[in-house]
């Protein structure tokens, strides 16, 4: 991202945002609510057009070669209602394959291997809106995988999840970055993973710096 | 045939949502059957000499009115009805990130409605076959070639109305109360001809009128193929015109609401 902003509403939400993250790598970035996290997610996943600025995901512009980027990624965002919640999890994940031109068996065999991972198979045939919240966030983790992206983009993964899914959780992203995958994580806390990442960075009212590792901002109490 | 694929899969998907809900299906059926039930008894009021295809009975002319539109009806209200839903649901952002074009998840957002209602035709159709509905002599290829066309040019107003919902949150009852002024002007209960002047002049501008003509012609009344060819001419350039239209529209709505970062909001 170069000079990246963008106003909603007559409110200013991010502005001139430079920040890149190399191939294979994990960035988290750090930030309050309505700090502008999310709007930056929804940018790259090209959902939100920048105002000005240039943003490129794998080397596609998200405003002109938007079909090439959505191809590259694969995202999650904090809204667990992006599922559909009549349908158990492997019909989510069939549906969202079949949109993204995989095969039947392609579809089986990654579906499979992505409940296990995340260690879903206790709920994955039952509807989702009978899952837990840290449930239906592992779900939309494995939905983002499904067509094996580049890049991925995740917005508060960790929401709702126990110790044991955020080890899994965690588990799978560093595999994930091994295997050349690049991740971009926002959060409001990123503590829990920052001894996995290669970079971490910080938005205040929509201006983004970056931090070195594990000097996230302290919590003071009083 | 990956576009053919994706409407497959979101019909699916909404095959599955519908049956979780276990009831809709039988009484869509109940509902159909019943108001052309009524027809039945209202035909015995009409004399069939006042209007044209004055051969069939009034009941028979009603039925292929009423089922054609009961077809339309979730059609194309059905795809900008779906798009609210994915819009109310929060599923519509997360379908926009996704490696569809526009058209295309406009489409398959009509496809269960379209298809759930030819299933429910065709089981009133034997439903109704008793109280005296019956066909002779069907021109099969006029009819499938009407049905194709027109459901084109109704697949085509539901997504300008679905990207109307994309950009104001609103559009259901605006395609809904569209539907419904069409269907009175275009001869679904009563020949056009009944019709005052300056509306029948409206009535031309309707594609659903060509094609009732046409598929009454073919159903009912046994008429040369030559006698379709003016409807179905019509119909083709209804179709050439809205379907590209239809896809800049929703093309511009998701442009819309990507810039005013809208497409969560509901």
């Amino acid at each position: 991202m170069r000079g990246v902003g963008k106003t909603l509403r007559g409110r200013r939400i991010i502005s001139d945002v430079d920040l890149t993250v190399p191939r294979g790598s994990i960035a988290v970035l750090e930030g309050d609510n309505g700090a502008g996290k999310t709007t930056l997610i929804r940018i790259l996943a090209t959902v939100v057009s920048p105002d000005e600025g240039t943003a490129l995901v794998n080397g596609h512009s998200v405003i002109t070669e938007g079909m090439e980027v959505r191809r590259s990624i694969g995202v999650s965002f904090a809204n667990e209602r992006s599922l559909y919640w009549r349908l158990n999890a492997f019909q989510n994940l069939e549906l969202f394959g079949k949109i993204s031109g995989l095969s039947k068996r392609v579809i089986a065999r990654r579906s499979n291997a992505l409940v296990e991972e995340l260690q879903l198979g206790a709920v994955a045939n039952g509807q989702v809106m009978r899952m837990s919240t840290g449930q239906r966030q592992r779900l939309m983790v494995a939905r983002a995988l499904l067509n094996d992206p580049t890049v991925l983009l995740l917005d508060e993964p960790f929401r709702g999840l126990d110790e044991q899914g955020l080890d899994a959780l965690c588990r799978l992203v560093v595999r994930r970055a091994a295997s050349g995958m690049t991740l971009f994580i926002v959060a409001p806390l990123i503590a829990a993973v920052t001894p996995i990442a290669d970079a971490s960075y910080r938005i205040d009212e929509g201006t983004v710096r970056r931090v070195p590792l594990g000097q996230t901002e302290p919590m003071e109490y009083p | 045939m990956s576009v053919f694929r994706i409407i497959a899969a979101t019909a699916q998907k909404d095959f599955r949502t519908a049956i979780s809900y276990r009831i809709g299906f039988i009484t869509s059926i109940v509902a159909a059957f019943w108001g052309l039930f009524a027809f039945r008894f209202v035909s015995k009021l009409v004399n069939t000499g006042q209007f044209a295809h004055s051969t069939t009975s009034y009941f028979k002319f009603a039925v292929v009115g009423l089922l054609f539109v009961s077809i339309l009806e979730p059609t194309a209200a059905g795809t900008a009805l779906s798009a609210r839903n994915e819009q109310v649901q929060g599923t519509l952002e997360y379908m926009a990130s996704q490696p569809v074009r526009r058209i295309v998840l406009g489409l398959s957002w009509s496809a269960y409605g379209f298809i759930q209602s030819i299933i429910v035709a065709a089981v009133v159709v034997c439903l109704i076959v008793p109280l005296g509905f019956s066909v002779s002599d069907v021109n099969v290829p006029v009819v499938v070639a009407v049905i194709l066309l027109t459901i084109i040019i109704f697949s085509s107003i539901g997504n300008i109305g679905a990207a109307i919902v994309i950009v104001f949150q609103q559009g259901v009852p605006l395609v809904a109360g569209l539907l419904s002024i069409v269907g009175v002007i275009s001869g679904t209960l009563f020949p056009i001809t009944e019709l005052p002047h300056w509306l029948q002049f409206f009535a031309h501008l309707s594609p659903l009128t060509y094609a009732l003509e046409a598929l009454r012609s073919a159903l009912l009344s046994n008429q040369p193929a030559t006698s379709y060819s003016t409807d179905l001419l019509v119909l083709v350039g209804f179709a050439v015109v809205t379907l590209p239209l239809s896809a800049v529209f929703l093309e511009r709505a998701f442009r819309m609401a990507q810039e005013r970062g809208s497409l969560a909001t509901f």
